[in-house]
């Protein structure tokens, strides 16, 4: 009796922590969504309202319609995901070019350059900016998707390179040996057996390195000046500059801009999964 | 099928030498074995023959062509591996087709070859099933599958039977015999358990430290050891090796054993007075006799272990526990002391010091 009424409680305490952690999770994404469909009126009252009194797509229409230097919030959308799409496709491929180097062919160095790389993943991209600003202007790339897409290679090849690496070490050798002797030669054994082996990894990666480049806020801030490059993030922060902050059209941008991420998240949400237990367990 | 051709072979990692100037010929058709501990550099030569590794100086030819520099999928060989390797993304007959399809055959030849060699290997009914749907025999024979279907001039195994369980490990090493027998395909086969080694091979060639160390049939290498690396290796339960020095008695040549009584020593031309050597006989070579019969010597059994067919007895000879395999029934009891005599014509003799057969 004593033992059931203790994993009861136990029971409650878990679920009654987990509801708190969720509550805290959740209930900043409700206040954006709801926020977005309230007049600014509404929320700039004195008592805040747990929901919309008069929900409208005022904010959503604002957005869309060309303001001051700002374009139209979609056009900023289409820029990021130009930047984003170009960056994870960059980074994936030569991530996984690199990774199997690293983990099947034996070179001098090999582990050297396999912690350098570790060691470029975890070195903060702030510190860099202004040496890669006047790189570029020496280039001349800046302004360009290009030279945004090359700036975001900066954290995207060492981290997709080190997450594919843990993933392609997973795939037993011998398949590409086996593979080798059925007629392939190496690029064809990456092609037919390593490569649909390494789709969970690819697919988290990909989806790492996607967000990661979507939500990038300063090189795009620092390297496209031009207003018609401006990207969805740097467009959120413009409208935070003003006399009154347009609270409804951020939290309605905010929500635009989650939206593709969540999309893919949950696409992909079995492959993230796998490709992060195979990373974990080597 | 082809012969295999091993000209002073060398393979080293950097200052690391892993096979060292081996040359070796394996005839059209033969099923040679390769055995040795791990390490002894039997997987990497199979998989210089493969091409899969690099060789750092000599020649493999197959059939009257050097590969040297020939791409593993242009040796025209099979390879089967410990760990299967199949595909996991594709069914049993893409597995199967796979070769065929690289190599440009049509659907319908595809089709056809897989089929007959599914027959072959009884997996008809499994071609639509991917590798994890198998169990481990099936996923085996498999592997085998995909060797056979491209009608290779040499077919390669790296212990494929090592991760099978020891009753399928019985039931597969016939399969692959009886399809050798069938498709006389030259076979170089890995393996570090002896027994497997014994009941498939043609020929043996056992290796130690990346050269050979004794090549012949199977049972060249049991009743002839050249050394007593292969006297140990080869043959279970192994051979019993006594440690001695060589003594005369009334014209005899005798072993006064380090550690336990004088033994009669087969007539050898060579042996000198005081001589170390090691004495080495088979468990089957015992022989339990009367007490105190001609060139007879007392044990006291320690443990007996009856099997039905023969009975498997350790007994102290001294301080050193040897062994013993009787056909015959006897009624034996534990810490009983029992007489045996040696077949003195099936004993071999070692040197200490070289380790190598004396005469």
């Amino acid at each position: 009796m004593a033992r059931t009424s203790q994993s009861w409680g136990l029971r409650t305490l878990k679920i009654g922590f987990m509801s708190l952690v969720g509550l805290s999770v959740a209930f900043p994404v409700y206040w954006m969504v709801i926020t977005s469909f309230k007049p600014n009126s509404e929320i700039y009252q004195r008592n805040p309202t747990f929901y919309p009194q008069a929900p409208t797509l005022d904010a959503y229409v604002a957005l869309m319609t060309p303001h001051g230097t700002r374009a139209p919030f979609v056009a900023t959308m289409g820029n990021s995901l130009i930047a984003a799409v170009g960056s994870t496709l960059v980074s994936v491929i030569i991530g996984i070019f690199a990774a199997y180097a690293l983990t099947r062919l034996r070179f001098r160095g090999r582990e050297a350059f396999s912690g350098l790389i570790f060691g470029c993943y975890v070195f903060p991209g702030i510190l860099m900016f202004i040496p890669i600003y006047l790189m570029f202007q020496w280039l001349g790339i800046l302004d360009t998707f290009f030279g945004l897409i090359i700036s975001y290679q900066i954290f995207g090849i060492p981290f997709a390179t080190w997450m594919l690496r843990s993933y392609f070490a997973t795939i037993p050798a011998s398949l590409e040996d086996s593979a080798r002797i059925d007629g392939c030669n190496r690029l064809q054994s990456i092609i037919y057996v390593t490569l649909p082996l390494a789709a969970p990894g690819i697919a988290a990666a990909t989806i790492f390195t996607f967000t990661a480049a979507w939500n990038e806020f300063l090189f795009a801030q620092v390297l496209l000046q031009k207003p018609q490059y401006q990207t969805a993030q740097v467009a959120l922060y413009s409208l935070l500059n003003g006399d009154s902050v347009a609270w409804n059209q951020l939290m309605g941008g905010s929500v635009l801009v989650s939206l593709p991420v969540i999309v893919l998240f949950f696409a992909a949400q079995r492959y993230i999964g796998s490709g992060l237990t195979a990373g974990a367990v080597k | 099928m082809a012969a295999i051709e091993i000209r002073n072979v060398q393979k080293s990692y950097g200052n690391l030498q892993v096979i060292d100037g081996l040359s070796l010929d394996i005839e059209d058709g033969q099923f040679v074995a390769l055995v040795g501990p791990s390490g002894c550099g039997k997987s990497t030569l199979l998989r210089m023959i493969s091409g899969l590794e690099d060789i750092t100086d000599g020649e493999i030819s197959i059939g009257d062509r050097l590969i040297n520099n020939v791409a593993p999928k242009d040796r025209d060989i099979a390879m089967v591996f410990q760990d299967y390797a199949l595909y996991p993304h594709m069914t049993v007959a893409k597995n199967m087709g796979f070769a065929l399809k690289l190599a440009g055959e049509s659907k319908e030849a595809i089709a056809d070859r897989v089929h007959r060699s599914a027959k072959i290997l009884d997996l008809t009914d499994y071609l639509d099933r991917y590798p994890k749907q198998l169990s481990g025999g099936q996923r085996q024979r498999v592997a085998m599958g995909r060797a056979i279907v491209r009608d290779p001039q040499v077919f390669l195994f790296d212990e494929p039977l090592s991760n099978l369980d020891a009753k399928l490990r019985v039931q597969m090493r016939a399969e692959i015999k009886e399809l050798h027998q069938r498709l006389a395909t030259t076979t170089v086969f890995v393996t570090h358990d002896q027994i497997e080694a014994m009941t498939l091979a043609d020929k043996i060639v056992v290796m130690n430290g990346g050269r050979i160390e004794q090549l012949g049939t199977p049972l060249e290498l049991y009743d002839q050891p050249e050394s007593l690396f292969v006297a140990g290796f080869i043959g279970s339960p192994p051979m019993n090796l006594i440690h001695g020095s060589v003594g005369f008695e009334r014209g005899r040549a005798v072993l006064a054993s380090d550690h336990g009584p004088v033994l009669l020593l087969p007539d050898a031309q060579t042996l000198t007075q005081g001589q170390r050597i090691v004495f080495g006989f088979r468990p089957e070579h015992l022989h339990i006799v009367a007490d105190e019969a001609e060139g007879a010597f007392d044990c006291i059994l320690n443990v007996i272990e009856p099997t039905g067919a023969e009975t498997q007895v350790n007994a102290w000879f001294g301080p050193k526990l040897i062994t013993a395999v009787f056909r015959e029934r006897h009624d034996l009891s534990l810490r009983q002391k029992i007489w045996l005599n040696i077949d003195l014509r099936r004993t071999v003799l070692f040197d200490e010091a070289t380790g190598l057969r004396v005469r």
